[in-house]
C-alpha cells in the first residue's frame, strides 16, 4: 500500500517537474523571439463593446471583466441549451421507442439526419433561417411590448425599460429592454437539436437496457404500463443513460466555442478579440483551456449531485 | 480551437532555430500562409489552383529559389490564426493581406518585409440608406472579421466619435458579409480593397456602396519570424525586385532579352554582370527567374486586383512613385 503511494508520488512529481520543464523552456523561447508572456494585459482597457452581456460592460472595462462576459455568456447558453437538449432529446427518444410505426421512423430519421450533419452547419442553418424572414428594426413585430426584428427579440425589463424603434434617437436600431440576440438565439438552437439527436439515442439504449422481463413482471404484479414505466423501467434506464448523457453535456459546453462563427460572444470569440489586441497568443490560450476546463468541472459536479440526490445512481 | 491547440503545443516545443532557407530547401517547397479565401489576394480557382496578389509573391520567393513557381505549400490562414501558424514555425512566410503594425512586429516576434500594397479601412453600406459619412452610423450594427487590424480600428474609430455601435465580430469574412447581406448589420468594415472584392460576392452590388471615408493606415507587407536575417532579407529583396523590375520596364516577356540590355541598372537586377544574389543565398539570376515566373510589381498588381481582373481597383498610391504613388525600392547595386 505504502509502496503504491510512493510509486504515485514519483509519478506526480516527474509530471509536474515535465510541466515545469516545458513551461520554463517555452518561456526562454518566446523571451528569445520577444514575445510576452505576462498576464499583466488583463487589466488593461479592452477598448472593444461586447453586443451580448449579462452584466454591464462597457469599452472602458478590463480585458478581465471582457473575459468574464464571454465566460457568462459560453454558460448561460450552454445550460439553456443542455435543458433543451434533453427535452427535445428525450421526446425523440421516446417516440423512436413508440409502438407507433411512423412516429418511430419519423425519430429515427432525426436522430440520422441531424447526427451526420456537421455542428457548424447546424449553427450556420439556423443563424440564416432566423434571419431572413425577420423585418428591420423600423418593421419590428410587436407584441404586448416585445419587440422582435433582425436585431433580436426585445424584453420590457426592470431598469433597462421598455424596447422601443424612434428614429430621431436611433435610425437604426431599438432602444432600451432585454435583448436575446439572433446569435444568441441560433447558438442555442443548432446545439439543442444536434445534442438532441444524441441524446434521443442514449435514452434509448437507457431503455432497451433494462430486461424485458422486469416490465412484464410488474404488470403482473397490477401495475399499469404508465406505472410501469415510471416507476420500473426509467429509473433503471436513466441509471444506465446518466454516463453517457454527461458526456454529451460536456461535449455540448465544448462544441458551445463555434460560435465565434456565427458573432456570438462567446469565451472563445471574446479572448479571440483579446488575442488580436495584446498578441498574448499563450496567455489567452492558457486561459481559455483553464476556463474550458473549469467549466468541464462544474458540469461534472453539478451532474455528481443531481445523481446523488436523485435515486437513479443508487446501487 | 484545434488549430490553435496544436500551434500551442508547437509554440511550447519550439526552440530559436534560424536557417529558413536551409529549411525550404531541404523541404523542396516553400510553405506560405496565405488567406481562407479572398478575391484578388488569396483564393484557389475552379481547378484548384491558387491566384491572387498574395500567392504571386509566395510565387516569386519560389521562383527565386527553386526557379520553379509551383514549388510553394499553402496554408490558408484566418485572421486570427495566422500569426500562430507563423510564430510556431507552422509555416515560413506569410502573405495574407496583413497590415503592418507596431505591436504585430515588435510584440509578437514577427518583421514586416516591406509594404506591398498601401490600403485604408472602409465601410459598405446600403445605398437606399444614403449615408454621408461614418458619423451617420451612430447606434448602427457592424458586421466585422476577428482578429483582424479592422476590428481593432472599429473600436477605436468609434470611441473618438464618441458614438456607439454595436459590432458583431465573426471569425470569418465571408460569415461577416452573409450577416450583412441578410440585414443584420447596417454596415460591412474592413480593408477598402478587401470590400471591393467582397462587393462582387453580394448578389445585387449595385445597391451597396463603400463610404468615400477611410479611417486608418492599412499598409499590407510579407511577414516573416524574428531572428533569421538572411531569409528576412531575401523575402525582402524579392519585393523591391518586383518593384525594381518595373520601374526599369523589365517584364516577364521581355526579361530574357533584357539580359543583353546596356542599362547598367537593368544589368546588376538581372544579373547580367556582377553576382548580387549571392549575399541572399540565391544565384545571380535570382531576378530573372522571379520576373519570368510572376512578371514585376506592376504585372502582379493589374492581373490579380487591377484592371486585369474583375476588381479593378486602380493603382492610386500603389502607383511607383514617379507616378505619384508610395512605392519607392532601393537600388539593387
Ligand atoms: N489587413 C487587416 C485585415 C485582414 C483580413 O483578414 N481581411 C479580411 C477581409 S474580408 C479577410 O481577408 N478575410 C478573409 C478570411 O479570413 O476568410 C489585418 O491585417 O488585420
Amino acid at each position: 500500500m505504502n509502496r503504491r503511494i510512493a510509486l504515485q508520488a514519483l509519478l506526480l512529481v516527474i509530471v509536474a517537474a515535465l510541466f515545469i520543464a516545458a513551461a520554463l523552456n517555452a518561456a526562454r523561447n518566446l523571451e528569445a523571439r520577444h514575445i510576452p508572456t505576462s498576464f499583466a494585459f488583463l487589466w488593461q482597457t479592452a477598448g472593444f463593446g461586447l453586443n451580448q452581456s449579462v452584466i454591464p460592460f462597457s469599452p472602458l472595462d478590463t480585458y478581465a471583466r471582457a473575459l468574464l462576459v464571454g465566460v457568462l455568456n459560453t454558460l448561460i447558453v450552454s445550460a439553456v441549451a443542455s435543458v433543451l437538449a434533453t427535452v427535445v432529446g428525450f421526446a425523440v427518444g421516446f417516440a423512436r421507442l413508440s409502438a407507433h410505426w411512423g412516429l418511430s421512423r419519423l425519430a429515427a430519421l432525426y436522430v440520422e439526419t441531424l447526427r451526420n450533419i456537421p455542428l457548424l452547419l447546424h449553427l450556420l442553418f439556423w443563424y440564416i433561417v432566423l434571419l431572413t424572414p425577420l423585418p428591420q428594426p423600423e418593421q419590428s413585430l410587436s407584441l404586448g411590448g416585445v419587440l422582435l426584428n433582425n436585431r433580436g427579440l426585445y424584453f420590457p425589463f426592470p431598469g433597462l425599460g421598455w424596447p422601443s424603434f424612434d428614429a430621431a434617437r436611433n435610425a437604426f436600431n431599438v432602444e432600451g429592454g432585454l435583448r436575446l440576440s439572433p446569435e444568441a438565439a441560433a447558438l442555442i438552437f443548432g446545439l439543442t437539436f444536434y445534442t438532441a439527436a444524441y441524446i434521443a439515442e442514449i435514452l434509448r439504449a437507457g431503455v432497451q437496457a433494462v430486461p424485458r422481463g422486469q416490465g412484464e413482471a410488474a404488470q403482473a404484479l397490477g401495475l399499469s404500463p404508465a406505472q410501469t414505466r415510471r416507476l420500473v423501467v426509467m429509473p433503471q434506464a436513466l441509471r444506465v443513460a446518466l454516463p453517457p448523457l454527461i458526456s454529451q453535456y460536456l461535449a455540448l459546453t465544448k462544441n458551445s466555442s463555434l460560435a465565434a462563427f456565427i458573432g456570438f460572444a462567446d469565451l472563445m470569440q471574446v479572448s479571440g478579440t483579446i488575442l488580436n489586441q495584446t498578441g498574448a497568443a499563450l496567455q489567452t490560450i492558457g486561459i481559455d483551456m483553464a476556463l474550458y476546463l473549469g467549466l468541464s468541472m462544474l458540469t461534472l459536479a453539478l451532474m455528481r449531485r443531481i445523481e446523488k440526490k436523485s435515486d437513479w445512481g443508487a446501487k | 480551437m484545434l488549430v490553435r491547440v496544436i500551434a500551442f503545443s508547437l509554440l511550447l516545443g519550439l526552440s530559436a532555430r534560424a536557417g529558413t532557407l536551409d529549411d525550404v530547401l531541404a523541404r523542396g517547397a516553400l510553405v506560405c500562409g496565405v488567406n481562407t479565401g479572398l478575391a484578388g489576394f488569396g483564393l484557389p480557382d475552379n481547378r484548384g489552383e491558387w491566384r491572387g496578389f498574395d500567392i504571386d509573391y509566395c510565387r516569386a520567393v519560389a521562383a527565386a529559389i527553386f526557379d520553379d513557381p509551383q514549388k510553394v505549400r499553402f496554408t490558408p490562414l484566418s485572421g486570427k490564426d495566422r500569426f500562430t501558424a507563423l510564430q510556431s514555425g507552422e509555416i515560413d512566410l506569410l502573405s495574407r493581406n496583413t497590415t503592418w503594425t507596431q505591436s504585430r512586429e515588435a510584440g509578437q516576434g514577427l518583421l514586416f518585409a516591406g509594404v506591398n500594397y498601401f490600403d485604408g479601412q472602409a465601410f459598405m453600406v446600403r445605398k437606399a440608406r444614403n449615408l454621408k459619412s461614418v458619423r451617420d452610423l451612430k447606434g448602427a450594427s457592424i458586421c466585422v472579421q476577428q482578429g483582424t487590424t479592422t476590428e481593432l480600428n472599429l473600436a477605436d474609430t468609434f470611441r473618438k466619435l464618441g458614438i456607439s455601435a454595436e459590432t458583431v465580430v465573426f471569425t470569418g469574412g465571408d460569415e461577416a458579409l452573409k450577416a450583412y447581406e441578410s440585414g443584420r448589420c447596417d454596415a460591412y468594415t474592413t480593408d477598402g480593397s478587401a470590400l471591393y472584392a467582397q462587393r462582387l460576392k453580394l448578389s445585387a452590388p449595385g445597391e451597396h456602396e463603400i463610404l468615400g471615408e477611410t479611417i486608418s493606415k492599412e499598409p499590407f507587407g510579407p511577414v516573416v519570424r524574428q531572428g533569421d536575417d538572411r531569409w528576412f532579407n531575401l523575402v525582402k529583396w524579392t519585393h523591391f525586385a518586383l518593384l525594381d523590375a518595373e520601374e526599369l520596364g523589365v517584364t516577364a516577356a521581355n526579361v530574357e532579352r533584357l539580359r543583353q540590355s546596356d542599362t547598367p541598372e537593368i544589368r546588376r537586377l538581372l544579373g547580367a554582370d556582377n553576382d548580387f544574389g549571392a549575399g541572399l543565398g540565391l544565384p545571380k539570376d535570382w531576378v530573372v527567374r522571379i520576373v519570368k515566373a510572376v512578371g514585376n510589381y506592376g504585372e502582379i498588381f493589374e492581373r490579380n486586383l487591377g484592371q486585369g481582373s474583375p476588381l479593378k481597383i486602380p493603382r492610386g498610391l500603389n502607383a511607383q512613385w514617379r507616378d505619384g504613388g508610395l512605392h519607392y525600392a532601393p537600388p539593387v547595386r
